[in-house]
């Protein structure tokens, strides 16, 4: 069969999931003309899902999408319904932005961004092939018939290839609930020698909002407040829908084990690995058996919806023990479900596979983002989807790729995870995953990213170059109260009214500051008026860089000795059969082929004498070219 | 050291739950808890860096040698970088008679200092015999410091002595910079010969910095030149390691008694276990999430 015609684009984007819809928004803003591919417009950026954006190390996850030009916040602050800062109680190095999401209107809201935007062609098609040759992606293939070409193609396929429903005793093929999997393109992919491996996740049931008992529930409420996720949203509209808390008992524990037999995890029919801290609730009372209850949050689906998602609740059990075991639940006495929780399992493509932009080392132009490289969330899929969008088109400009460092932004820990650890279950992001998470705050993303998201034009200069005015200005102000000393009667006062102890000489400001539970505000009135003269945003990052100074600075230290190693590149086609090595770190090395000696020193199993071993050869190899030099390229 | 690690990582472990599972049903971080914890540790760091001080001297680490005339103020300087009094320091020249020898980290290699009688003409059998013992031990060591007084003339044996010594490991100190220097670093390289000097006083401790890291310096060339030492610099490093880990937790110690809050806890924690780490091999990070979610009941 001849194809006649032959449609060229820039690049395609299969798969209009988290991923898929911000990777063909930025490379439709980069200028590229750009091809998305998804089997339904219907379920652009579908949440299968909890209905919330953001929460811990997510939230910041979002923000740094936000200030590298995504859409991700902007989406979520027009269409949230119920805005929390997690984590106040805490320093705000950890504080998360987190929203209660309105699913249609999120989808919408995306689906008109993709649609208003220059440059995307949006075509319904469930792709079924990736067309490469000799090691070059092409472009792809639809309905097994027609192709479509272009130089890069970023696949973005979440739960669907493969994808494996399984509820009680029956199981069958499906991406997520009420749609088809992807299955002809996930064989055609891994026939062209793309490895492959098997993961699980779950969802719990969703009930009729009319059949639950709230008034049995405690309440839990918004922000008064609300702060925005992107840095380009003036306030946050709309009045805050509630959530409301309840809890698993002794019964509901019972009749879970009571048919533990009839759970496919249990009966051994899902071998897919699952996300350890996102387990079903069989799962929980099976480990945690001397639990007495477990925290339910009831989540509605959106501000008009008429479902309501109990977070918490994950489960494949059959039907008859969902309905037993959620009548069991305080509130839940008479509740409707109205559709039934499911695990699914799917194929995903290991990510030692990919370079740290997300394209694969094997067939060149290709991308993989989201889901299908092990991870799990919303917002980790976004920001993949994003830096493959932002690195494939960088690469048609002839442009060096954007590789964030860990040391400057979460999403630069994710991209380095990814390619330097096993993932054998759903990765999904942690703080504690961050080494230099005082630095990584959601509140200074744009002071990390803005410079990036404008050098790619993503962002408008504008928005750099108030960021490096606001930037001078905390500067200035910083440097006033490092020099300006308070009296001893005056410190005393402030550190009195704080039921703190007296102090015999003056103090200078920054030093006041330090002390834990005194803030800006309390020394604020001491200072001469107007020396500040900062917005209370500036006056949030001055507190946050006095009160942390030190710690940053260790945090920094660290960095800069890992920005060494960072810098000693490994050539690709180094050879590790060095005798020295360990067994272990030698095997490491040869599957994941890291491209620097710091992501060597990440990889598990890698020790420090490795490590020194490895630095000796390549500094030998260097010199035994630099020798040669003149004859060949040096790497 | 394992057991060490596990209580370690098991306050971290609170900590960071703390952190990124706020939002959960779990018991709270208790900071009295971890301050006992980090307590102990230390106890146990100081006992295992006995030990290890003990069973390294068996081990060769990098032998660096104090040489140079009477009274220059090698022992001085020998102590400055001791940062203890353990030779005798006195006006009179020829006070050192017998070599003596000790251990001293220098940005986590180990070195085996060793001070030695000033070298000078001499009808005394004792002293003439510590002079031998002196020049056999420099000629032997893997750095030389050769001390001069920089507040005095070069004597001319001075240029002779040195000469002696394989240039590519000796460094001249000019001692006693806070009398005022009669010649400059560059003048002192051209008239005594030597590739290296620099100014120090030993007894105000001044370019002490300088003089370590030009020892570091040399003995990261040497190790990495040549993969057996490599492996000798990995093991003194488990001392330093266990130093930088002691260093942590009493900033740990501190923190908590400020009140600090947790993700501050959580810098010192990771400094210790990540010291501690380097030792045992063990990645903190991927312990840490492996051990809150075994510990904890967590997730939707
Ligand atoms: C049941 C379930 C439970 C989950 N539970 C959690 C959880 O508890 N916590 C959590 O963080 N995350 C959870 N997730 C994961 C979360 O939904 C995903 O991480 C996120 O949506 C991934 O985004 P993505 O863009 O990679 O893929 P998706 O959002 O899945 O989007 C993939 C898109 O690609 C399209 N597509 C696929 N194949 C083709 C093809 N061949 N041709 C054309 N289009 C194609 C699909 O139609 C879809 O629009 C769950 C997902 C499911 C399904
Ligand atoms: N002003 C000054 N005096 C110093 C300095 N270093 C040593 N001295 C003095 O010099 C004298 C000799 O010091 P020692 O350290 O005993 O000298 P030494 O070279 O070991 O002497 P021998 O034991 O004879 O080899 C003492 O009085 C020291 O206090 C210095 O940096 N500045
Ligand atoms: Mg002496």
């Amino acid at each position: 069969m001849t194809i006649v015609e032959k449609p060229e684009f820039d690049i395609i984007v299969v798969g209009g999931g988290h991923a898929g819809c911000e990777a063909a928004l930025a490379a439709g803003r980069m200028g590229f003309s750009t091809l998305l591919v998804t089997m339904s417009r219907e379920h652009i950026a579908r949440m299968p899902c909890n209905p919330a954006i953001g929460g811990l190390a997510k939230g910041q996850l979002v923000r740094e999408v936000d200030a590298l030009g995504g859409e991700m916040g902007l989406a979520i602050d027009e269409t949230g319904i119920q805005f929390r800062m997690l984590n106040r109680a805490k320093g705000p190095a950890v504080w998360s932005p987190r929203a209660q999401a309105d699913k249609n209107a999120y989808h919408r809201r995306m689906l008109h961004a993709i649609e208003s935007a220059d440059n995307i062609v949006l075509v319904e098609a469930e792709a079924t092939a990736v067309l490469a040759r000799n090691g070059m992606v092409e472009g792809i293939e639809a309905a097994g018939e027609k192709r479509y070409y272009a130089p890069k193609v970023i696949l973005a396929l979440g739960t669907f290839p493969n994808g494996l429903m399984h509820i009680g005793e029956e199981s069958f093929p499906g991406g997520r609930e009420g749609e088809p999997p992807s299955c002809r393109l996930a064989d055609q992919i891994a026939s062209l020698g793309i490895e492959r491996g098997r993961l699980k996740t779950g969802t719990p049931a969703r009930l009729a909002r009319a059949s639950v008992d709230f008034s049995r529930c405690e309440e839990q409420a918004g922000d008064k407040d609300p702060s925005p996720f992107s840095f380009r949203t003036g306030k946050i509209g709309g009045d805050q829908v509630p959530c409301h808390i309840t809890y698993t008992n002794a019964r509901t524990h019972e009749i879970i084990r009571r048919n533990l037999d009839r759970s496919p995890l249990y009966a051994g029919r899902i071998r897919g690995v699952g996300p350890r801290y996102c387990p079903s609730i069989e799962d929980k009372v099976v480990r945690f058996s001397d639990r007495e209850r477990h925290q339910l949050f009831l989540e509605p689906e959106g501000r008009e919806s008429a479902e309501i998602y109990i977070n918490g609740l994950s489960t494949s059990l059959p039907r008859d023990v969902q309905e037993e075991m959620v009548r069991s639940i305080a509130g839940l006495g008479g509740a409707v479900i109205v559709r039934y929780g499911y695990a699914i399992e799917y194929d995903y493509y290991p990510p030692h596979q990919l370079l740290p932009t997300l394209e694969s080392r094997r067939i060149g132009g290709l991308y993989f983002a989201g889901q299908v490289n092990g991870t799990s969330g919303y917002e980790e899929a976004a920001a993949q989807g994003l830096m493959a969008g932002i690195n494939a088109g960088r690469s048609l400009a002839g442009r060096s790729p954007l590789i964030l460092g860990r040391h400057e932004a979460y999403i630069g820990v994710l991209l380095d995870d990814l390619v330097t650890k096993e993932i054998d279950e759903p990765y999904r992001m942690f703080t504690s995953r961050a080494e230099h998470r005082l630095v990584l705050r959601q509140d200074n993303a744009d002071e990390r990213l803005f410079k990036h998201g404008v050098r790619c034009a993503l962002l408008p200069r504008g928005l750099w170059e108030e960021t490096i005015a606001r930037r001078k200005r905390v500067a200035r102000a910083r440097r006033f109260i490092e020099r300006h000393s308070l009296a001893a009667e005056e410190c005393s006062r402030i550190l009195a009214s704080k039921g703190q102890g007296s102090v015999s000489s003056p103090l200078k400001a920054s030093l006041l500051l330090q002390r834990p539970g005194i803030s800006i505000k309390d020394i604020e009135g001491s200072l001469p008026a107007g020396s500040l003269g900062l917005e209370p945003r500036e006056k949030e990052a001055l507190e946050i860089g006095i009160k942390y100074d030190g710690y940053i600075r260790r945090q920094k230290k660290l960095a800069e000795r890992m920005l060494q190693i960072e810098k000693v590149r490994i050539p690709p086609e180094f050879s590790y059969d060095i005798e020295a090595l360990s067994a272990e770190a030698r095997l490491k090395l040869e599957k994941f082929r890291p491209l620097t000696l710091a992501q060597a020193s990440r990889l598990s199993g890698v020790r420090s004498s490795d490590l020194s071993i490895l630095m000796i050869h390549l500094g030998k190899r260097a010199r035994d070219e630099r020798g040669s030099a003149g004859r060949g390229k040096i790497v | 050291m394992r057991a060490l690690e596990e209580t370690l990582l098991g306050e971290l472990v609170l900590i960071e739950a703390s952190i990124d599972f706020s939002e959960e049903d779990l018991p709270a971080h208790a900071p009295g808890a971890t301050l006992e914890t980090a307590t102990k540790a230390r106890a146990a760091i100081a006992a295992l860096l006995e030990s290890e001080i003990a069973g390294e001297r068996l081990r060769r680490g990098i032998r660096v040698t104090i040489l140079g005339g009477p009274n220059v103020g090698k022992s001085s300087l020998y102590n400055a970088l001791l940062g203890e009094e353990r030779a005798i320091v006195s006006p009179v020249a020829g006070t050192t008679r017998d070599i003596l020898r000790e251990r001293i980290h220098v940005g986590g290699f180990t070195c085996r200092l060793e001070d030695t009688a000033g070298i000078a003409e001499t009808r005394c059998e004792i002293e003439a015999k510590g002079i031998e013992i002196a020049r056999a031990a420099a000629l032997e060591a893997d750095l030389v410091l050769f001390v001069v007084d920089g507040s005095e003339e070069i004597a001319n044996e001075t240029k002779n002595e040195i000469s002696r010594i394989d240039p590519e490991k000796l460094l001249c100190v000019l001692n006693k910079s806070d009398l005022g220097l009669r010649y400059s670093r560059e003048e002192a390289r051209e008239r005594l010969g030597a590739r290296d000097a620099l100014a120090v006083s030993a007894l105000k401790r001044e370019g002490l910095e300088n003089l370590r890291a030009w020892i570091f310096d040399k003995t990261v060339k040497r190790a990495a030149g040549d993969l057996d030492r490599e492996r000798i610099a990995v093991n003194a490093r488990q001392a330093a390691a266990l130093r930088e880990a002691d260093e942590a937790l009493e900033r740990l110690e501190t923190a908590i008694g400020e009140g600090a809050p947790a993700e501050i806890l959580s810098v010192d924690a990771r400094c210790a276990l990540d010291a501690l780490g380097a030792i045992t091999g063990r990645s903190m990070s991927e312990a840490l999430l492996e051990t809150i979610f075994t510990k904890f009941c967590i997730g939707k």
